[in-house]
């Protein structure tokens, strides 16, 4: 504009219509310099998390070394030890190596998934060298007497990462008890071929659960809390801001239109979500599933978002944490984004 | 001089105290560590590990961690136990429906020997929703009567007010304080 020129060479001018557009200037200017900020703010605690990263990589690599290198110095010491303490010294070679494999598989949540590697392989190598070692200087003999022999079998097997992981996967999965819906305020279940709707009357600020339905619709006006929608099978959900999580859970062959704070999905497959989420979600034990932007409206949707106070500019529905998915240089084969052409933009109302 | 003694004495010089925060997933843990550190709390994830901070107060050092309470993730906890001097357990108070799971975690961890000399302070969350339970009914329902081999307390709170949070956390650096510094 023209006059834009005028506003900053006149600063002592005191024309209400200049005032104004020195105030939006300020305005804009205070906005840009708070947006700085909390830009260099992200950056310092993505610092600080990188680090973090670092830190404990540092310190699994240094810890490790230092077992593997009493364990090799152990193997070297094998050539003083007398026949009768042989038995012994190799049983406690093992638990060693034991107890090594413990803390890689303890560790392997918090670690890249090649230095996981690197430490499995490592392990390897040492037990074969173990076994060697000890077929050296124990070689078998026809006529032992069975009962002398501590058993010792256990530290020869190789345990892998996978199965480290699978064993986690199978825990959440045992434990996972669906457990009274009376305790909730606010519930739908055991609903097959219906159309629900609630509204903000019966939902907002509390926590509301979805559970065990089939071909159904439920539609939610209003902010609950938080959302738990468990063991649900060709269902479409949709439901307004939540400032808090959704929890999703054993659902198959869904489509959930929803707009939370945290999204935590767990065990669900071939389901496509329209989202609006605040931060980064989470899939675990999950396949199948898709994102696209969240599309739903409904009358007062835009009030419920402002009482809510989730932040209707920031959407990183396209930013997902594959828990089962280690490797952070590969995409994770269970989550995809739905190709716009695909989406659908209109719902019933 | 037992390994005891220059614990305490090396402990009292930094006035270091080790705060470990667990829950199950959702209670709010994150929250109330980077609300009390003033931090923004409206773009927390879930957290698929741990979370340390160190910070200053009242002239204590303060090491939190703060732990996922993912399904999954409970049984790292463990890994977290050493030289705890306070357990923050955080409840989600509108979470009626595992009520019963956040019960049976406390109390078993309560049995680890580790954890043994550790001050609880339990946070009875989310206190501004009007979906969420009085502490009062949060301590009935996890039996905290029960606990004989603790130094507890329960304190109603909210992560995204604030609310209490201080009162909490001053009162379990009151209750490590009297038993690990001496006063001299
Ligand atoms: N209304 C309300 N919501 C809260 C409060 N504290 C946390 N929340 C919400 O609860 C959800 C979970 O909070 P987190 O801090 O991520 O929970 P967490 O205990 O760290 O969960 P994990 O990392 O999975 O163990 C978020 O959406 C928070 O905004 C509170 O005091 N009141
Ligand atoms: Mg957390």
């Amino acid at each position: 504009m023209a006059d834009t020129n005028q506003v900053y060479g006149s600063g002592d001018q005191k024309i209400p219509a200049l005032a104004e557009k020195m105030e939006k200037i300020t305005d804009r200017l205070l906005r840009r310099e708070e947006q700085r900020q909390a830009e260099l703010e992200k950056k310092r605690i993505e610092r600080e998390n990188a680090s973090l990263k670092q830190e404990s990589a540092d310190y699994f690599s240094s810890a490790f070394q230092e077992a593997r290198q009493k364990i090799e110095q152990k193997m070297i010491g094998v050539e003083q030890v007398t026949r009768s303490k042989m038995i012994d010294y190799f049983d406690e070679i093992s638990a060693d190596i034991q107890q090594l494999q413990k803390f890689v598989s303890d560790s392997a949540m918090f670690l890249p998934s090649y230095d996981i590697k690197v430490a499995q392989e490592a392990i390897t190598k040492l037990q074969q060298a173990v076994t060697e070692k000890r077929d050296e200087k124990m070689p078998k003999k026809k006529f032992t007497f069975k009962s002398r022999r501590k058993d010792t079998g256990q530290s020869e097997g190789t345990v892998d990462v996978d199965a480290a992981k699978k064993n986690v996967s199978i825990c959440a999965h045992m434990a996972q008890v669906i457990s009274d819906t009376g305790k909730m305020e606010c519930s739908v279940s055991d609903k097959k071929a219906e159309k629900v709707s609630l509204d903000e009357t019966e939902v907002n600020g509390k926590d509301v659960g979805l559970f065990r339905l089939v071909d159904s619709v439920v539609k939610v006006r209003g902010s609950p809390s938080a959302l738990h929608i468990n063991s649900l099978t060709n269902c479409k959900v949709f439901c307004g801001p939540v400032p808090g999580s959704i929890f999703v859970d054993e659902c198959v062959n869904c489509i959930l239109v929803v707009s939370c704070q945290q999204l935590r999905v767990h065990h669900t497959t071939d389901t496509q979500f329209y989202l609006h989420v605040t931060s980064r979600a989470i899939i675990e034990d999950t396949t199948r599933v898709e994102f696209a932007p969240y599309t739903w409206s409904y009358v007062g949707i835009d009030q419920h978002f402002s009482a809510t106070g989730l932040e209707r500019k920031r959407n990183t529905w396209d930013d997902v944490d594959d828990f089962n998915w280690l490797a952070s240089d590969k995409h994770s084969p269970n989550w995809s984004l739905i190709p716009e052409k695909k989406r659908v933009t209109s719902w019933d109302p | 001089m037992g390994l005891l003694t220059i614990l305490k004495k090396m402990k009292q010089k930094e006035k270091e105290v080790r705060l470990l925060m667990l829950g199950l997933d959702n209670a709010g843990k994150t929250t109330i560590l980077k609300k009390f550190n003033g931090e923004d709390i409206d773009t927390i994830s879930p957290t698929l590990g741990f979370n340390i901070k160190t910070l200053e107060h009242r002239g204590f050092k303060l090491n939190v961690w703060d732990v996922g309470g993912q399904k999954s993730l409970r049984s790292y906890w463990r890994n977290y136990f050493e030289s705890t001097d306070g357990l923050i357990w955080v409840v989600d108070s509108a979470d009626k429906r595992r009520l019963q799971d956040c019960k049976q975690e406390l109390h078993s961890l309560l049995l680890e020997e580790r954890l043994a000399g550790a001050t609880l302070l339990v946070f009875a969350n989310k206190q501004d929703l009007p979906g969420s339970l009085p502490s009062e009914e949060i301590r009935q329902a996890l039996e905290l009567d029960e606990i004989k081999s603790h130094h507890w307390m329960i304190c109603g709170c909210s992560a995204v007010t604030g609310d209490n949070l201080l009162l909490g956390i001053d009162w379990i650096i009151d209750d490590i304080a009297s038993r690990i510094f001496t006063m001299d």
